[in-house]
């Protein structure tokens, strides 16, 4: 996809959540006045309206708000009060921390599982992290974070339940990171195994293949052998995995967040759908919808550039 | 050669695996049981007393109070008289004190003329704003010009503000009022908190900026306010001319989830929040936390909109459906016993009280012969019909006040037994356009009964439901406007009464303002009846602190 | 057939005795899986669809019956499973529970293929712009966060019933499948018994059903069931967060919404035991989906 495709993508996502937008019920004045807004005459309410612009025909509703988008101004947020390039840098910055750490963390951990299930293959050890894995999958994420509330900040009062920092320990790493540990530990359990088997069986094929015999026949070792040769030809997999799984694991970090009442992007989405706050949906999915698109292409890329065979090939998938 | 086993995504003995997640999670879930058992109480214990001296490094004098509040994009005392933080941040001529009496706040002394048509206040020396100038008559003049202007016309209070002729400043430290009449409830009325003129004048009182960064004249001044994070920072506000508080800084979390709350509670997160009854019964005996509860005016009724036609068409049978609604059950199951049934407005105000207006008690077999002398009859599936139309009703809730979802829940489920249908709707918000032909609704008029007046007077600020009975206006005017106290009591019960005979509302329980807090924090003074959310909790704040952990653990 | 270029040749050349190796290995490995029936998982998919299905008779009490002097008992005599914090009976509760969340969960998944057969169909047969857009289309909707999706469409739709609740989730979720849906037809399309029916006359909807369907339907199989434990998944979500069915009617996501409620009053039946009969659903549902998955690649008997 050329950078082209890419704009003209943004582009009609944004007119489709526009629209849809403008569909929802639900005066964007409730947001802004409160339940005072039900008591406004007809004729108040229409010049309220008309006030912030919402009384004007819809493309040339769509057509002022993307000049400011272009220019950088991107809307103020009816629910929270704030301009929204305000509000935006402290959310984002949430979200990166808890959905970067637990990216890299959900690879990391499925790779190395699926390293250790291959290498005692059959063993107890394999049967057990396969089945805990799986049965972490099927949980739904939600329950799996009330259960962790429950042991560890309820019972056993060892880590924060709700939020990203403390009272006053906003740039305090150590306090950050007490707030990220029950968030991350649901996002990994939940996500972990799906692509943890997918690595296993792939290391599981490759370990049968003919240069694995001959390297142990040269006397080198079965990790030094996996972590070398075989996790190579399962790397492109895992790239692939990586750039596919961004819409999936960012998904996955909206409930997380509206459970843990983390103030992150995912949460910020759920409030302003819940309080009619459209401005700040229709940024929200924007910046959502184009990290995946991008992830997509760069997945593309990227799988390429990592497998030599496909490289020579790569002349014609571009 | 080896056996080859591919695994997919399932499990190869699924069995084993599910057995294996149960024993898991049921030996976790057994450990956490025991977490809260007495036996496990002193590591609790333990672990409570660490948090309080890690979070306490700094000694308890300057140690935060954080309080789990509810959500709020406001802070502006023109707008509604039930949040919290407009008291803190806010002062007025008046105050209230432990009895629910109005007493002078900023000013030294008010002077009331006979004839109760003007009153003469004289303000204190060297008032400041919280931003450093100067608090002078004008601002007084400019707040009580305000909450009377059209601009302010959305308010839910301004109503009670009608009956001033003209506010004047006499000088510097001197303001004086004119009424149009004698009205017996402006001493608490005066209580409105004050906005500086410089600030306010000339923007829409709904949606200016003052709204999320407050300046005013009370104990705590804004400090910041985190949008994202939820979190409201006060500090001391150092420019106050009465007691200064000992808790320094108070951080108010703006939580929209009830369950939240009590979590934050539990995991040592916050110090003090109001619960509701059942989350505060999971606090009561628990080592290292406290119950204060406090009595409060809090009233949960369903109450019934006049736009809608069923409503118009079936006023004469609403107050019927008292006798088919059991609430003490409600208040046994919903309310975990602390509260008690409502059958009037007026129940713990010191001007009502009036018990022989408790017409419907809970009777079924009295509910079907009243059902059947006003016309209804049982149709096949059960529901009373009368000409055609089922008693049938939609009553919407706030979801996230799971109270209120509660008492609604088993309300419809009581009344199906009986023969009426009421659907239950849970809304985001209240939504008074939708057509919904009622909602569960909360209020409380725990100072003076003039409280219900912007509430139920036809034409009232706060009458959104369009409630209007002649007699009731009758009534509620002679209160305001007799000044004699016992004539007073005479004239709200018979208010309580009346009303009674033609609701607009089925009242089913009282509240208590269950609160839950850390330990340590002394100070709290039930004295005082809580209104609506259990607001006013902070009335004696300046006189709150933390003990410091020897003393507590030498108890 | 598109042209191939040189470099594609050597691609092919140097991987193809890897690629037989591990087809090889691959076949020999799925052959003694395959043979493996899904008892379990099938047993406890049929059990749950029939508790499901019987569930009046089932109950011990009315779903609707708050026991409010006997809230928040462990499980007992009386009560199986012991009691919610409004008095209402566990036991009764789940099967009602179960029936919603399968109702919800079928109609979607019903749903969701509906409109991935239309449109990956439609993609396959049109042209090539129009191929490649409605591809572009579904892309660039499969970026919006599912969830995000369910909110929006939630929202417009005020009122929830089981049918419309199953509609939103429905539509949301048969993006991937229409994606997979038209690469799997287009390169049948080109295949040699396809020309032949052709050749011999047979209309296009013979072909679709006759031919096309079944060589389709297997590779899908794993697909299909994910969608219908997905749309389980999504129901129990939706109803979590608030947006999903309104609270009489109760389904999984409505009882675990109540377990939060539980757990700070540690009841922790209400917590573990809505959960578990979760992914026993979820878990079923995938591992039958698996074993269809797994069946489908035994090359057909020449009989």
């Amino acid at each position: 996809m050329s950078a082209a495709g890419l704009v003209l993508s943004l582009l009609i996502l944004s007119l489709i959540i526009f629209l849809t937008s403008r569909l929802l019920p639900g005066s964007p004045l409730n947001a802004l006045i409160g339940d005072h807004a039900d008591m406004l005459s007809a004729q108040q309410s229409k010049e309220a309206l008309a006030a912030l612009g919402f009384d004007r025909p819809l493309c040339q509703q769509y057509f002022t708000w993307l000049c400011n988008l272009l220019q950088g101004n991107l809307g103020f947020s009816l629910y929270y009060k704030l301009a929204i390039s305000e509000l935006l840098p402290p959310l984002l910055v949430n979200t990166l921390i808890l959905g970067g750490l637990s990216y890299i963390l959900i690879f990391a951990l499925a790779l190395a599982l699926a390293l250790t299930c291959i290498r005692f293959e059959d063993s107890l050890i394999d049967r057990l992290i396969c089945k805990l894995g799986s049965l972490c999958y099927f949980l739904p994420s939600f329950w799996l974070c009330l259960l962790l509330i429950l042991i560890f900040s309820v019972s056993l009062q060892w880590l924060p339940s709700s939020g990203a920092y403390s009272y006053g320990g906003q740039q305090d790493l150590l306090d950050r990171a007490e707030h990220l540990v029950l968030p991350c530990c649901v996002m990994i359990l939940s996500h972990m195994w799906y692509y943890g088997s997918m690595l296993r069986n792939r290391l599981s094929l490759e370990v049968r293949m003919p240069y694995v015999l001959t390297a142990r026949a040269c006397g080198l070792g079965p990790w030094r052998i996996l972590t070398t040769v075989c996790l190579r030809a399962a790397l492109p997999l895992l790239i692939n995995l990586m750039a596919v799984s961004a819409a999936h694991i960012i998904g996955g970090t909206y409930v997380v967040e509206a459970v843990f009442n983390y103030p992150g992007i995912g949460n910020a989405a759920v409030l302003s759908a819940k309080n009619h706050d459209y401005d700040l949906l229709l940024i929200l999915t924007l910046i959502s919808g184009s990290f995946i698109i991008l992830s997509a292409i760069a997945a593309r890329f990227l799988a390429a550039a990592s497998d030599p065979r496909l490289k020579a090939a790569a002349g014609a998938v571009i | 050669m080896r056996k080859i086993s591919a695994l997919t995504l399932s499990p190869e003995h699924p069995l084993q695996a599910l057995l294996l997640g149960a024993l898991t999670a049921a030996a976790l879930l057994t450990l956490s049981a025991c977490g809260e058992s007495k036996e496990a109480a002193s590591s609790a214990h333990s672990a409570a007393a660490a948090k309080t001296s890690t979070a306490a490094a700094p000694a308890p004098a300057e140690r935060p109070l954080i309080y789990a509040g509810e959500g709020l994009t406001a802070i502006n005392p023109l707008l509604n008289a039930h949040d919290e933080l407009p008291n803190l941040i806010f002062s007025g001529l008046m105050k209230y004190d432990a009895a629910g009496r109005p007493v002078p706040d900023l000013c030294t002394k008010m002077k009331a003329s006979p004839d109760g048509l003007a009153y003469t206040f004289t303000l204190r020396d060297n008032l400041k704003w919280q931003d450093g100038s100067a608090l002078t008559a004008a601002d007084v003049v400019f707040t009580y010009n305000l909450i009377r202007s059209p601009e302010a016309a959305l308010s839910a209070i301004q109503s009670n503000y009608l009956d001033i002729k003209s506010v004047e400043a006499l000088d510097a430290r001197t303001v004086k009022f004119e009424l149009v009449k004698p009205n017996a409830a402006m001493p608490g009325y005066f209580t409105l908190g004050l906005v500086p003129e410089h600030l306010v004048k000339g923007r829409d009182i709904f949606t200016m900026p003052f709204n999320q960064a407050p300046v005013g004249s009370g104990r705590y001044m804004l400090e910041s306010w985190d949008r994202q994070g939820g979190r409201i920072i006060l500090k001391a506000n150092p420019y106050y001319y009465g007691k200064k508080p000992e808790i320094e800084t108070i951080v108010y979390c703006t939580i929209a989830d009830e369950s939240a709350k009590s979590t934050m509670l539990s995991s040592g997160e916050a110090d003090l929040a109001w619960l509701n009854a059942n989350y505060a019964q999971s606090f009561r005996g628990r080592e290292g936390w406290q119950n204060i509860d406090f009595k409060s005016a809090d009233l949960r009724a369903i109450s019934f909109d006049f736009h809608t036609d069923f409503v118009k068409e079936n006023a004469d049978s609403l107050m019927l459906l008292n006798y088919a609604l059991d609430k003490n059950a409600l208040v046994q199951g919903v309310l975990q016993g602390h509260g008690f049934p409502a059958y009037g407005l007026l129940q713990l105000n010191a001007l009502g009280q009036n018990k022989e207006a408790d017409l419907y008690p809970y009777n079924l077999e009295l509910f079907a012969k009243m059902m059947r002398e006003a016309g209804w009859e049982q149709g096949a599936d059960g529901i009373y019909v009368r000409d055609g139309q089922r008693f049938s009703f939609s009553v919407q809730v706030r979801e996230y006040e799971e109270e209120r979802v509660d008492l609604a829940n088993i309300c419809s489920a009581m009344l199906k037994q009986a023969g009426v249908e009421m659907q239950v709707v849970p809304v985001t918000h209240f939504d008074f356009k939708a057509g919904y032909n009622a909602y569960l609704y909360g209020n409380a008029a725990q100072f003076d009964p003039d409280a219900w007046y912007s509430v139920l007077h036809t034409g009232g600020s706060d009458n959104n439901m369009s409630y209007a009975n002649a007699e009731v206006d009758k009534l509620l005017d002679a209160g305001r406007y007799t000044l004699n106290e016992n004539e007073r009591r005479a004239i709200y019960q018979r208010f309580e009464l009346e009303y009674a005979k033609q609701p607009g509302m089925v009242p089913l329980v009282y509240l208590e303002g269950n609160y839950a807090a850390r330990a340590e924090l002394q100070g709290l003074d039930t004295r005082r009846l809580l209104g609506h959310h259990a607001a006013g909790v902070f009335w004696n704040v300046e006189d709150w602190h933390f003990a410091s952990p020897e003393t507590r653990q030498g108890e | 057939m598109a042209k191939r270029s040189p470099s594609q040749d050597l691609f092919d050349r140097a991987s193809a005795a890897d690629r037989q190796q591990a087809q090889e290995l691959a076949f020999r490995v799925r052959e003694s899986e395959r043979r493996a029936l899904p008892y379990f998982s099938g047993g406890i998919f049929i059990l749950l669809c029939l508790a499901a299905l019987c569930a009046p008779l089932l109950a011990v009490h009315s779903p609707e019956q708050f026991f409010l002097t006997k809230a928040n008992m462990p499980p007992c005599a009386e009560f199986f499973l012991g009691t919610d914090p409004l008095g209402r009976d566990l036991y009764s509760l789940l099967f009602y529970a179960l029936r919603t969340s399968l109702a919800v969960g079928l109609i979607s998944f019903t749903v969701s293929v509906l409109l991935a057969l239309t449109i990956g169909v439609i993609s396959a047969l049109s042209p090539d712009l129009i191929d490649r857009a409605l591809q572009r289309l579904l892309e660039l909707l499969q970026s919006i966060p599912q969830i995000l999706l369910f909110m929006l469409l939630c929202a417009i739709i005020p009122s929830h019933s089981i049918l419309t609740l199953g509609l939103i989730i429905g539509s949301c979720s048969f993006f991937a499948l229409a994606r997979l849906l038209r690469s799997e037809v287009k390169t049948l399309l080109s295949a040699d018994f396809v020309l032949a029916a052709r050749g011999l006359g047979s209309s296009a909807a013979r072909i679709a059903l006759t031919h096309l369907l079944p060589q389709v339907l297997p590779g899908l199989s794993f697909a299909l069931t994910s969608t219908l434990s997905s749309a389980i998944a999504a129901e129990a979500v939706l109803s979590f967060l608030g947006l999903g069915l309104s609270p009489e009617i109760l389904s999984l996501g409505g009882l675990l919404t109540i377990s939060e409620r539980a757990f700070l009053m540690h009841s922790w039946w209400c917590v573990l035991i809505p959960g578990l009969v979760l992914t026993a659903l979820l878990g079923s549902v995938t591992a039958l989906g698996s074993y269809f998955s797994r069946r489908s690649v035994r090359p057909c008997s020449y009989l």
